[in-house]
């Protein structure tokens, strides 16, 4: 069934982009997209998957930000995702010492505080440019685990004590089922895919309102020329670090509230840093289209739908053990053969034949 | 005393690191790519020297060449047929395509020789010199003497033969150089092949001085990114003292400053771009 | 001179790189409304001059102002902002915006995109294009413009940024002879327009038609400075483009 909302998704969703369809199409498409995202868990036996890929969708739009409209290739932006899961946690978390605030209080100023930290560190990074900025940025996802756990800043005697937990493990609180009278509405299947849909729902609306305004275009200046840019009055500065700290902010969002329902951030700390969360999000991007307003949301349903038929094609203990191997593949494949993604196909009049696939690499090889 | 011991620490793991750093540095000099299958590389030398250690018994000293072949041949063939096509590409595709054989690599090692951690312990593993109250592990010596002897024979390699100096000359000037008429892709797969026989000699080597398993070893592409860019890209000295300062940065990070080594790394990565971002040896060209 | 104050003073402009002067004491005015050429054989300084006054880089010494405040310290979008827009010798179109986006962007950040909405930039670029006859390949993207049609994409985004003053760098490079004629007829629609230029160009035909003064540099100096008809007369300017000999041989025939 979920299968069945993944492709049913994406042929919505590539209506709604087709720049060739009238725009009364691509308006009922939108429209019944998110009507399909919100009865799906009506119909879906589980809701994880679908969970997973709206997040992660959450989390793409915000990557497409920076490495998409703007065009510098960032590869930290995991260090966002786990933080926003980290503050939102502290924040809410019911044990002694935290504030136990309501997760509508907790997850919006966790994205505000981790965009905040993020324009920090944006004003020294974005000052670099090419390899210099992406390993930086990659540098980032690497130490802000460790900043996390650092004794210094939030030990016991540290700057904002036991925020993250300290010695004892932090936890989001449990969200309840939700039961009135005889009717239950299960956490999972309810509240947490409405959350995910949220999110991704956001990431969505912030880049349609991005595409089309001066800022956004502002972006795109910049990644085509940025010394061009600069001389017909952009802010080039301002601008890098509004798109970086916004990029940061939707990690945050989609990091947030994959870890509330994770619940155990001590525990599964590894999992939000991890390489394959921070490659997921640029490579949602890439199999849907870099820089475009439908190409996370192709992406992600693409790629989870893949995964969720692999699934169901295969052993599912086999496939756990393997997923890891398969999705590395998948990226080099992607990389070397589909760099502008499915996006090629819906934007352009290109006809999928063998040779638009190697078509990447008559054109850059040496 | 405790304090000298330190600094020998230091510049002894310092050594191994230049070497880390050197192989990376090449590549990214002469082809203007960071590879971030760099870390992947060390992994596979080190298990390929434990196994040959662990089920045939030789001696990873003896191995070195073995790995060094290995990598080589996988290093030029992965370049060569595969990255040499996506060369004209933005700096994502590369970063990206690297990082995916890297993740690809690792998670491999993960599913076939499983997280468990592993060194290679030969029969000396435990005996040191012993001066006074300094050690000075045996491995570690070696270890050291090979990242010397290699960096040493990289420099008269690109200095002194043809080769090296067809690579020299692609790394300056791609267009010039391909008029004089050397063939662009086979050199870029040649200096790819040399910086993963360069990381397999680390992996090689530091099999022997500390354990590891397939996870750890991501920070080693931001480290030998980290080598590169104090010592300066481009420059073989720099990297030798990238190496020995991140060296000592490790061994007082981790023991005075912070449990954290990868921030006080990061920190310093980030002080040396911002403040000098041709490092401290840097110029153009590769020597 | 004249009662009406400069709209650009270039006092005593110098630029070093390393040890070299790319540029050194250069000073003019460029008055309010005229058309001003720049020339010099290659390497003369001429394009450092443009990034001088445009902020891409910094003077090592002197000054430069535009309509009397000092440009000093002041970075290269909040020079364009102030009114002054510049083309690159070497164009640099968005390649992978349309050609109407490409204008836009003049029209969202430029001297007037400040009261501007993204849609009304839009229409500012429509008639912009219209007027540099472009209007046709509003939807194509950049990248698909042959040569002559850069060019005048890159005149087009300076326009857009309704500048006071504008600065050409060789616009006509690479234009065969009818594109050079409409190039030109481009430049005195801008000039009819209100808008003061200053153009670096090598196309001598195209200075004596369109510019009513002339600023020589050689070697980073300024060595003349005049209508297009002293310049072309005086020695040292013959001398700089065709060598010593020449203009003796040149004087002798006088």
């Amino acid at each position: 069934m979920n299968l069945a909302v993944f492709v049913v998704g994406i042929v919505l969703a590539v209506l709604a982009a087709r720049p060739l369809s009238p725009p009364v199409v691509r308006r009922l498409a939108t429209i019944a997209l998110v009507a399909l995202m919100l009865i799906a868990p009506l119909i879906s036996n589980s809701t994880s998957i679908l969970f997973d890929a709206l997040t992660a969708m959450c989390i793409a739009y915000g990557w497409n930000i920076i490495g998409g409209f703007t065009g510098y290739a960032a590869f930290g932006n995991v260090a966002y995702l786990g933080l926003g899961a980290f503050v939102a946690a502290g924040f809410m978390s019911r044990q002694p010492g935290h504030l136990a605030w309501p997760w509508f209080v907790g997850i919006p100023l966790s994205v505000a505080i981790v965009a905040l930290v993020a324009g920090a560190i944006g004003m020294v990074v974005l000052r670099l440019r090419g390899h210099y900025f992406s390993i930086a940025t990659l540098g980032v996802g690497v130490a802000m685990p460790q900043v996390i756990t650092s004794d210094a800043l939030f030990g016991p005697k540290g700057l904002v004590p036991n925020f993250f937990g300290g010695g004892l493990p932090l936890n989001f609180p449990l969200a309840e089922d939700i039961s009135r009278g005889s009717l239950t509405l299960d956490a999972d299947r309810y509240f947490f895919y409405g959350l995910g849909l949220l999110s991704a729902l956001i990431g969505w609306a912030v880049t349609w309102r991005l595409s089309r305004s001066k800022f956004g275009y502002g972006l795109v200046a910049i990644r085509e020329n940025e010394e061009a840019a600069e001389v017909m009055g952009i802010n080039t500065t301002v601008c890098k670090v509004y798109a970086y700290m916004l990029s940061a902010a939707l990690a945050a969002l989609g990091g947030a509230v994959i870890g509330y329902k994770l619940t155990n951030m001590t525990t599964e700390a590894d999992a939000l840093f991890s390489t394959t969360n921070n490659l997921q999000m640029i490579i949602i991007c890439l199999i849907g289209g870099v820089g475009t307003l439908w190409g996370p949301w192709i992406g992600a349903f693409v790629l989870f739908g893949l995964q969720e038929a692999l699934r169901m094609a295969s052993n599912s203990a086999d496939f756990l053990a393997w997923e890891g191997v398969v999705f590395a593949l998948l990226v080099v494949l992607v990389v070397l053969f589909l760099p502008r993604g499915v996006m090629l196909f819906v934007a352009t009049r290109t006809r999928l034949t063998w040779r638009v696939f190697a078509r990447n690499l008559v054109a850059h090889r040496v | 005393m405790d304090f000298v011991q330190h600094i020998i620490n230091g510049l002894l793991q310092g050594c191994i690191l230049a070497l880390v750093g050197l192989g990376f540095s090449l590549v990214w000099g002469i082809l203007n790519i960071i590879n971030l299958a760099h870390a992947a590389f060390i992994m596979l030398a080190a298990y390929l020297t434990y196994f040959l250690w662990s089920l045939v018994g030789i001696d990873p000293f003896v191995t070195l060449p073995v790995t060094m072949a290995v990598l080589f041949i996988l290093g030029y063939g992965l370049q060569r047929y595969v990255i040499n096509l996506v060369m004209g590409a933005s700096i994502l595709t590369t970063f990206l395509l690297t990082f995916g054989f890297e993740s690809l690599l690792v998670n491999l090692a993960l599913r076939l020789f499983s997280a468990d951690t592993r060194q290679s312990r030969p029969s000396y593993a435990n005996a040191s010199l012993n001066l006074g109250e300094l050690h000075l592990p045996y491995t570690q010596l070696g270890a050291v003497v090979v990242a010397l002897l290699l960096t040493y024979l990289l420099y008269l390699f690109l200095d002194h033969t043809r080769i090296g100096s067809s690579i020299r000359a692609v790394g300056q000037d791609r267009v010039a150089a391909r008029l004089m008429g050397i063939d662009i892709g086979r050199t870029y797969a040649l200096t790819f092949g040399i910086g993963a026989a360069l990381a397999a000699a680390s992996g090689t080597l530091l099999s022997t001085t500390s354990g590891f398993a397939p996870n750890g070893f991501g920070t080693f592409n931001v480290l030998a990114f980290s080598v590169v860019v104090l010592g300066g890209l481009g420059s073989i000295p720099g990297a030798l003292l990238g190496g020995l300062v991140f060296g000592l940065v490790y061994e007082f990070g981790g023991t005075y400053v912070l449990s954290q080594r990868d921030v006080v790394i990061f920190a310093i990565l980030i002080l040396v771009l911002v403040v000098r971002p041709t490092g401290l040896l840097g110029r153009e060209g590769y020597r | 001179m004249s009662a009406v104050p400069p709209i650009l003073e270039v006092h005593q402009a110098g630029k070093r790189y390393g040890g070299v002067m790319a540029v050194q004491g250069v000073s003019f005015d460029v008055l309010p409304g005229e058309i001003l050429g720049l020339i010099g054989p290659n390497g003369a300084g001429k394009t450092t001059l443009v990034n001088l006054i445009s902020g891409v880089t910094q003077p090592s010494e002197g000054t430069v102002a535009f309509e009397g405040r000092p440009l000093a310290g002041m970075r290269p979008h909040q020079i364009g902002r102030l009114g002054i827009a510049r083309t690159f010798q070497v164009v640099r179109p968005f390649a992978n915006l349309t050609v109407l986006e490409n204008v836009a962007v003049g029209a969202m950040y430029g001297a007037g995109g400040n009261k501007r909405s993204a849609s009304e930039a839009m229409r500012l670029a429509e008639a912009v294009l219209e007027f540099v006859h472009l209007a046709p390949r509003r939807d194509d993207p950049a990248e698909s413009l042959p040569i002559a049609g850069r060019k005048r994409l890159e005149m087009a985004k300076a326009l857009a940024m309704e500048p006071r003053l504008l600065l050409l760098d060789e616009v006509m490079a690479g234009l065969r002879g009818t594109e050079v004629d409409q190039a030109m007829d481009l430049i005195r629609a801008i000039s009819a327009r209100g808008i003061t230029l200053l153009i670096i160009e090598h196309v001598m035909k195209v200075i004596i038609g369109v510019c009513n003064r002339v600023v020589v540099l050689d070697y980073g100096k300024k060595i003349a400075d005049g209508t297009p008809a002293e310049v072309t007369a005086n020695p040292a300017v013959i001398e700089a483009y065709l060598g010593k000999r020449y203009a003796k041989a040149h004087q002798a025939d006088a």
